[in-house]
């Protein structure tokens, strides 16, 4: 009989980048990117687990961008068409390499996992999302909701009703795709202030994450930390993120992830070859990524050894069974002093598993088969289990925290990013108003207000402020957030004049196709 | 504006782009044009890139930042400025911008009864980063203008906010 819960949880989230009008988009291969190194991955990990029998649980976030890019057809097709580009190059580095055979194996090995990858986009039909729901239906994936488009919600509650749309447009869309509502919630960027709880307590929600300092600052102090959820007043459950088990895996210095035996990211052909060898491969002029690297870590200075796939498995094997060790001592030494099973919240971004580490889907698959059938102190759990088995616990206020650097809410705003919040605030303010003068709104001024939703939820995307403040690809992040409040001012100031712009409003209609269903009285 | 251009298939034989010409106006485009509307649907979004100064509304935002440090911006329209121009006269030119914070920590404020204030004389910055004495802390802020004989005069209100805890709670089951 196990002594406590090991609860892996991966947050999968990109922007919403869609260029319909443009044939190539360098800010569209982030989704090309992920989809091949970490969500496709992730799939086949999960296959590989269920048809090796061995019983598993991973809780993951899925944003609406995200969700809204998965099943688009006009993404689907592009990345298609991107894959099938770099399998073109696979098979020219298998000329290219041949007389060297420290790459010539790795180039073998790209193409067979590239054909793989491309095996399963086509058996889902191009639609990963199909593959999600699957295994959430099996109870093996518990899906949580998240934000309409990831705001950073304790910046945005100037507007409380721009904090209560974030929300209910995010589980509308969980609700429509996974056809069920979620249990969990996702809170952008673990960003929490004290309130929050009873919106999320009106939307149904019945759980969320913090990072450990909003659970280890709650109070009434928490008795057992963060290894059991706390229940806010309203009723609603929160975990928090375990410190130790998030800094062995994420860590830049002591992480795992840095193994001098695992891939280097920084590697890549695409920069190293010929301009003219790599042009029928890059976006544009500009060099992009292909995701063939022929090089491991090796050290800390620029010298680096080709990368040996055998080698890095073995390390994979050792550092899933470190962080199994780890798990047992933890819940070993903490389930003597508990009333019930611990619960470790192991809490991750999902693109920091294949994308840039990229033997993390193997280190999750070898931990979760070790977990199955090596030892007995911890086994996988879902939030929603434990709250099942453990209905009720402390009362306790959690503390405004997020999992940003410094804890709090500095990363969305400072110098580099202050000047978004005027305009996101003023414009919630309008959809405010607009909302609440036009109850029933018809024909083309709905589809308007629908549309000055849209446009106000894409602008408050938390990824703009960070792009910003992390300092590369500024002007992508700059411009959208400038296209989003100017069209949402337009369209203020068009509804209010009593004059659409018709053919304006039915392109912006086209490009921008995430929420298809809203109801622009959300903001009412 | 959109100007008349060859792509148009009246561009040869169009006779309201002759009669602009002749009557001495700019040929400008128009909807006979096929490519009238995705023309201007680009004209369009470039347009809206151009974010206005100021919203359209005076007022004054407060957003906590982290236990010790919260963040303020106000935009104040010209009519506000009028406004209070008139009311003090003579005053005007000599009184100071200032953001007031008041901590309102368990109380129902009103304007007149903060626990304590502090001034901070922002001169014509639209933003300010306050180092707050510390996390737990509500407050609330008015942007004015202080005269010189020392009477204060509110703008616009913020909103409430509170600080964060910086560790664990003293308060114990």
């Amino acid at each position: 009989m196990e002594k406590g819960y090991l609860c892996p949880v991966l947050h999968a989230h990109l922007p919403f980048v869609r260029h319909p009008e443009e044939e190539d988009f360098l800010e569209e291969y982030w989704f090309f990117e992920a989809v091949s190194e970490t969500y496709i991955p992730l799939i086949q990990i999960m296959d590989d687990l269920i048809r090796q029998g061995a019983d598993f649980r991973l809780t993951m976030s899925l944003t609406p961008p995200l969700i809204t890019m998965l099943g688009d057809p006009l993404l689907q097709s592009r990345y298609l068409k991107r894959l099938n580009k770099l399998l073109d190059l696979t098979e020219k580095e298998l000329v290219r390499t041949r007389a060297q055979p420290e790459f010539f194996h790795l180039a073998r090995m790209y193409r067979e996992d590239f054909l793989k990858k491309r095996e399963v986009f086509q058996g889902l039909g191009g639609n990963l999302l199909s593959a999600f729901k699957k295994f959430q239906e099996l109870g093996k994936l518990e899906i949580l909701a998240s934000c309409a488009t990831h705001g950073f919600l304790p910046l945005l509650n100037v507007n409380p009703s721009a904090v209560k749309a974030q929300i209910e447009v995010g589980i509308d869309c969980y609700e429509k795709v996974f056809g069920t509502r979620p249990r969990g919630f996702w809170l952008p960027e673990c960003g929490y202030y004290p309130g929050l709880d009873e919106i999320l307590k009106n939307s149904g929600v019945k759980y969320f994450l913090l990072e450990s300092h909003g659970i280890l600052n709650a109070s009434p102090f928490p008795e057992y930390g963060i290894y059991a959820p706390v229940f806010c007043e309203s009723g609603v459950a929160a975990f928090g993120r375990d410190d130790t088990a998030s800094k062995q895996v994420w860590d830049a210095f002591t992480g795992y992830p840095g193994d001098f035996d695992y891939r280097e990211f920084y590697r890549d052909i695409a920069y190293e070859q010929d301009y003219q060898y790599i042009k029928p491969y890059i976006s544009g002029e500009v060099r992009v990524d292909s995701g063939i690297k022929y090089y491991r870590i090796t050290g800390k200075n620029g010298d680096k050894q080709p990368y040996n796939p055998e080698r890095a498995r073995e390390k994979v094997a050792v550092h899933a069974g470190n962080f199994m060790f780890s798990r047992e001592k933890q819940v070993e030494s903490l389930s003597g002093a508990m009333d019930r099973k611990p619960v470790i919240i192991a809490a991750y971004d999902a693109e920091l598993f294949g994308h840039w580490w990229f033997e993390g889907p193997l280190w999750l698959e070898f931990l979760m088969k070790k977990i199955y059938y090596d030892q007995q102190t911890i086994k996988l759990v879902t939030p929603s289990e434990y709250l099942t088995e453990y209905p009720t616990g402390q009362v306790c206020a959690p503390s405004a925290s997020s999992w940003g650097e410094k804890g709090y809410n500095n990363v969305w705003l400072n110098g580099s990013n202050d000047w978004i919040y005027p305009h996101l605030h003023t414009s919630a303010r309008r959809m405010e108003e607009m909302a609440g003068g036009f109850p029933h709104a018809e024909g083309v001024v709905r589809r308007a207000l629908n549309q000055a939703a849209r446009e106000l939820l894409l602008a408050q995307s938390s990824d703009w402020a960070f792009i910003m403040h992390n300092g590369t690809q500024v002007e992508y992040a700059v411009r959208r957030l400038k296209e989003h409040v100017g069209r949402f001012n337009k369209l203020y100031q068009d509804i209010k004049q009593g004059k659409i712009d018709e053919p304006w409003l039915y392109w912006i209609e086209q490009k921008n196709t995430i929420f298809p269903h809203i109801d622009y009285r959300v903001y009412g | 504006m959109l100007t008349c251009c060859p792509r148009c298939s009246f561009y040869d034989t169009c006779e309201l782009k002759w009669h602009r010409a002749e009557r001495g106006e700019a040929q400008l485009c128009c909807d006979r044009c096929e490519w009238f509307d995705q023309c201007r649907v680009k004209e369009t979004e470039e347009e809206i890139k151009e974010l206005p100064a100021v919203n359209g509304d005076s007022r004054v935002a407060l957003m906590v930042i982290d236990p010790f440090h919260v963040h303020a911006y106000w935009e104040i329209t010209s009519q506000t400025w009028e406004k209070i121009k008139d009311e003090l006269e003579g005053e005007f030119d000599q009184a100071k911008k200032v953001l007031r914070v008041y901590d309102i920590a368990y109380i129902v404020f009103d304007g007149a009864n903060a626990n304590s204030y502090f001034d901070i004389y922002v001169g014509d910055a639209a933003n300010w980063y306050i180092d707050f004495p510390g996390p737990e802390k509500s407050i609330c802020a008015d942007f004015g203008l202080l005269t010189s004989q020392g009477k204060f005069y509110t703008l616009v209100r913020s909103n409430f906010v509170h600080t964060p805890r910086n560790g664990p709670s003293e308060k114990r089951e």
